[in-house]
């Protein structure tokens, strides 16, 4: 396993927080997180739909604007820049999005989409680095002139990598760029993303709800429920001994082809929740949920060396698991 | 994930030129050929006229008066003046097309642009410039057409007024819906974390892909133009003698009608056609180009 | 006993570019309680077949020349429209992936339910009501009665599968045909879809045709499992002997390629290439251009052999 030294966080968000206007009233998408990423680690977001997972993503990047909560990208604060400075930074930080159908506006040809990032450079200059950049990621620079539709599915999230590359970010946020492929091709595209890494020195956010995916590519994983952030973990002790129900929830259900047996206490006849009120979001669906669980946020705290979860029960929870998962050899 | 395993026909080889390929598609599709062929005769027509017409609008020719069509020299014979109606109805083409024109593009730059912004910026200013919009829409035309006919006096410029006030409405309503469906789409936020300004989003990714829906649009509108200015001429408040107009030669053909009924029918007939093909034109457009996009 | 029997079904799209095969010569059979996965990726025609099985393709571009179709004894192939009007619902049925886009957003769930009864059977409005509360009641939706009377949009993912499992079952037919039922619902849904399925399956012996990508749902689900790739039957076996001893080098490969819990690597052996386009079909393997394996014996046609008991490959390679 790769180790990452200690030094000053490449991105760092404190109480994040999100609220969106829903009919029905005011929906906590993102409930005042916080998170802190290195350089050079790849970092895991997992959760399921109303997550906030792909939320919070987006307002690391500012493209979705913040309620509250600061955001310091290379040590700077970023919710203050605006104009120039901002388009600066905007440049280290990139995302890959999931859709490899809509990322691509229909009438430019991918050779002016994958420039589009490219303002900076002079004119002149501008065709080379498309076509280094199209190479980098396994495709022919003649292509450029093609538009999207003529594109296959994974050929188009290798033409969202390059574009995403183009002005040389440091931080790419990666939000599910696996979820619409093919099985035959996800390898291609991982491998892609893991090689460019490796090469480019980069630094990656990996979201995503296939804990399989995520298992792969990340070095650090964090548990997303309902807005907040419910466990954290360095990768192979969240999966060997998760310590929230949740966490367990979602490694019971992710069956493997291998045929893996986790019994866990929170399975089965879990149904999908309503809005939460004042305690534990999770708490309708577990098994372990007392009143305490109900009447206040479990806090996110430390259960083990580098492991954090939120839940007022997570020694119990751990203990009574049955198997974790665990790497062979 | 829809992949069929088989590539939309973008990729196809190409069999035969360019042309072969160009013709084979005009001949599917029958609507389009039809309403492509009537508007390029009527905008050459109009273009054309001082050099094509064998006779000058107002040329007067007493000795050969009330001719009827097929006469040597005539082709749609003669009115009580002499005057050729051949001649007559190339110009007052000329008038529709060059009224038509001016007001659909006006009323399209004014409305992809309100649209687009409205669209795109949403909040407070898209519920203001929405409520403007819907209120245009609304606006009845030959009501518009009265109130600036009454403020600047009859003629074509109130005309051309009138409806543009009305019209960009229209497109205003269509782009903003585009714009917003366009909002979403995740290629509108890679531009943004490309570093990319709103206003080089909407004129660069929005309005180009909102133009199919706005050109057929603007077919529409073109014969809606044709038809009012020939209305208000009709009944005097729209070209001026001695602009030439079809709704112009109406109304003066119309006592002649017993007697020399092609007056009345030439002109009718031409405004009939002309506003035909303009909205064929729009359908066949609106079919070709939308599941053209949605093609992936 | 055996309720649906599929014997070398072809079904051809006729394009403006030519014409692509979709399915091409498949034949399987669904015994009365067991549960038959149909596995491949986009493009492969699982999904082709499963519309072809139901009739419910239209021609044009899709056209089915070939093959049989027997639900118990009676041809689907040549059965009259209003027939398969009758058998669908009542003895072969249909769910499918999105139930969003299943479920007619203007009518309330009570009342797509019971119109599908009252299509069917003839009973008076109440009584269809009653029939649909079951119906709901059986797929374990949480208030039952109240969802009667809730629109698709007021239900959350797996609920509206739920209903739409409901709606597809009301009538108890023999075979049901689930086009992937959990693909688009969270993780944690996903599980409690299946194990309903399941349970559905015990009560009533129905027969399960599922079609899926997704390897991990096979395993729990499936008894048998068929791989197609490229509109071809690439492999056939009982679940555990194509999990355990897969032959096919498509199914080897795709199997290897899937990123799993339980390893580490730094490099997925991934499959090269792309699926190939059905318009361009080379001849011979069509997983040749793809295949490390791959010789110029290739290039011939392939026969799905069958090597053990119920275990069949297409592939020369591996049945000598």
């Amino acid at each position: 396993m790769r180790t990452v030294e200690p030094s000053p966080p490449l991105i760092e968000g404190r109480d994040l927080t999100k609220r969106f206007k829903v009919p029905t009233g005011t929906l906590l998408a993102v409930d005042h997180v916080s998170l802190s990423i290195q350089p050079g680690e790849v970092v895991g977001l997992v959760g399921e739909s109303g997550s906030g997972k792909s939320t919070l993503a987006r307002m690391l990047l500012r493209l979705t604007p913040l309620n509250e909560g600061e955001i310091q990208f290379e040590g700077r604060p970023l919710l203050q820049l605006r104009g120039r400075a901002l388009q600066e930074i905007r440049r280290r930080m990139q995302i890959v999005f999931q859709d490899p159908f809509s990322s691509f506006d229909p009438r430019m040809t991918v050779g002016q989409s994958v420039a589009e990032g490219l303002s900076f450079l002079p004119r002149g200059r501008r065709r080379a680095r498309v076509a280094e950049l199209l190479e980098l990621v396994g495709l022919s620079p003649d292509q450029r002139d093609r538009y999207p539709h003529e594109f296959s599915g994974g050929q188009r999230q290798r033409l969202a990598i390059a574009r995403a590359l183009g002005p040389g970010p440091r931080f790419v946020i990666a939000d599910e760029p696996v979820s619409a492929l093919d099985i035959s091709i996800q390898a291609q595209i991982l491998n892609l993303f893991r090689g460019l890494q490796r090469q480019l020195g980069l630094t990656y956010l990996f979201v995503g709800h296939d804990l399989a995916v995520i298992h792969h590519i990340a070095d650090r994983v964090m548990v997303m429920y309902r807005g907040r952030v419910v466990e954290e973990a360095q990768k192979t002790a969240l999966f060997a001994r998760p310590h929230h129900p949740y966490t367990q929830l979602l490694l019971a259900s992710a069956v493997e082809v291998v045929g893996l047996s986790s019994k866990t206490g929170a399975g089965g006849g879990a149904q999908e929740g309503e809005q939460i009120t004042r305690g534990c979001a999770f708490a309708p669906r577990c098994p372990l949920a007392d009143s305490g669980c109900r009447d206040a946020p479990p806090p996110l705290r430390e259960v083990q060396p580098g492991h954090r979860a939120a839940c007022f029960k997570a020694e119990q929870a751990a203990a009574q698991m049955g198997v974790g998962i665990r790497e062979e050899g | 994930m829809n992949e069929t395993g088989i590539p939309p026909s973008g990729r196809g080889k190409a069999r035969g030129g360019r042309l072969r390929r160009g013709a084979r598609f005009l001949i599917r599709r029958p609507a389009l050929l039809f309403g492509g062929i009537i508007v390029t005769i009527f905008i050459g027509a109009g273009l054309l006229a001082p050099w094509i017409a064998p006779y000058p609008y107002a040329a007067q020719d007493l000795a050969s008066a009330l001719k009827s069509p097929l006469s040597p020299h005539h082709l749609m014979g003669t009115d009580q003046f002499g005057r050729d109606l051949f001649s007559r109805i190339l110009f007052g083409a000329r008038t529709s097309f060059i009224f038509a024109f001016g007001v659909t593009l006006l009323s399209i730059v004014l409305g992809v642009v309100v649209g687009g912004i409205s669209g795109y910026f949403g909040g407070a200013v898209d519920l203001i410039l929405a409520a403007v919009i819907d209120l245009m829409w609304a606006f009845p035309i030959v009501l518009a057409a009265v109130l600036f006919v009454g403020l600047l006096g009859p003629g074509l410029l109130p005309a051309a007024l009138a409806i543009t006030v009305v019209n960009w409405a229209g497109t205003a309503r269509i782009v903003r819906g585009e714009v917003i469906a366009l909002r979403e789409r995740e290629f509108v936020e890679a531009a943004r974390a490309l570093g990319r300004g709103h206003l080089f989003i909407i004129f660069r990714h929005m309005i180009p892909n909102a133009l199919p829906a706005v050109l057929v649009l603007a077919s529409f509108s073109m014969g809606i133009a044709i038809l009012v200015e020939a209305s208000l001429s009709f009944i005097g408040l729209g070209a001026q003698p001695p602009l030439p107009s079809w709704g112009d030669l109406l109304s003066e053909g119309w006592e002649y009608n017993q007697y020399a009924p092609w007056l009345v029918i030439m002109p009718g007939v031409s405004i009939v056609v002309i506003v035909l093909g303009f909205n064929v034109l729009g359908d066949a457009l609106r079919e070709v180009l939308d599941p053209r996009l949605r093609e992936r | 006993m055996c309720v649906l029997r599929v014997e070398n079904l072809r079904t051809e799209l006729r394009l403006r570019q030519g014409t692509a095969v979709a399915v091409s010569d498949l034949s399987l059979t669904l015994q009365a309680g067991e549960t038959v996965a149909l596995v491949g990726e986009s493009g492969c025609g699982k999904t082709t077949a499963a519309l072809s099985i139901m009739r419910l393709l239209s021609s044009p571009p899709a056209y089915t020349t070939h093959g049989r179709i027997l639900l118990r004894d009676e041809d689907l192939l040549t059965a009259s429209p209003a027939r398969l009007r009758q058998l669908r619902g009542e003895r072969i049925s249909m769910i499918f992936q999105e139930p969003m886009t299943a479920l007619d957003p203007l009518f309330t769930i009570g009342t797509q339910i019971t119109e599908t009864i009252r299509a069917h059977r003839r009973c008076g409005r109440a009584e269809a009501r009653e029939q649909a509360l079951e119906a709901l009641e059986r797929v374990h939706m949480r208030t039952p009665r109240a969802c009667l009377d809730l629109y698709p949009h007021q239900l959350s993912g797996g609920m509206r599968q739920r209903a739409m499992i409901a709606m597809a079952l009301c009538l108890g037919p023999e075979v049901l045909i689930a086009d992937e039922p959990t693909t688009a619902l969270d993780v944690t849904v996903q599980a409690g879809i299946l194990d309903l399925l399941a349970e559905l399956r015990a009560d009533s012996g129905m027969a399960m045709l599922l079609i899926t990508h997704n390897l991990a749902v096979v395993s729990k689900v499936a008894d048998r499992v068929v791989v197609m790739y490229a509109a071809e039957v690439m492999e056939r076996a009982p679940t555990a002997e194509l999990l355990e001893r897969p032959l096919h080098p498509y199914t080897q490969a795709l199997m290897q390629s899937l990123p799993r819990m339980d390893r580490s690597l730094e490099v997925l052996p991934a499959i090269r290439g792309s699926v190939p386009n059905l318009l361009e079909m080379p001849p011979g393997c069509r997983f040749a251009a793809r295949c490390d394996l791959a010789q110029p014996a290739c290039r011939q046609e392939q026969r799905l052999v069958a090597v053990a008991d119920s275990h069949s490959v297409r592939c020369w390679r591996r049945t000598g």
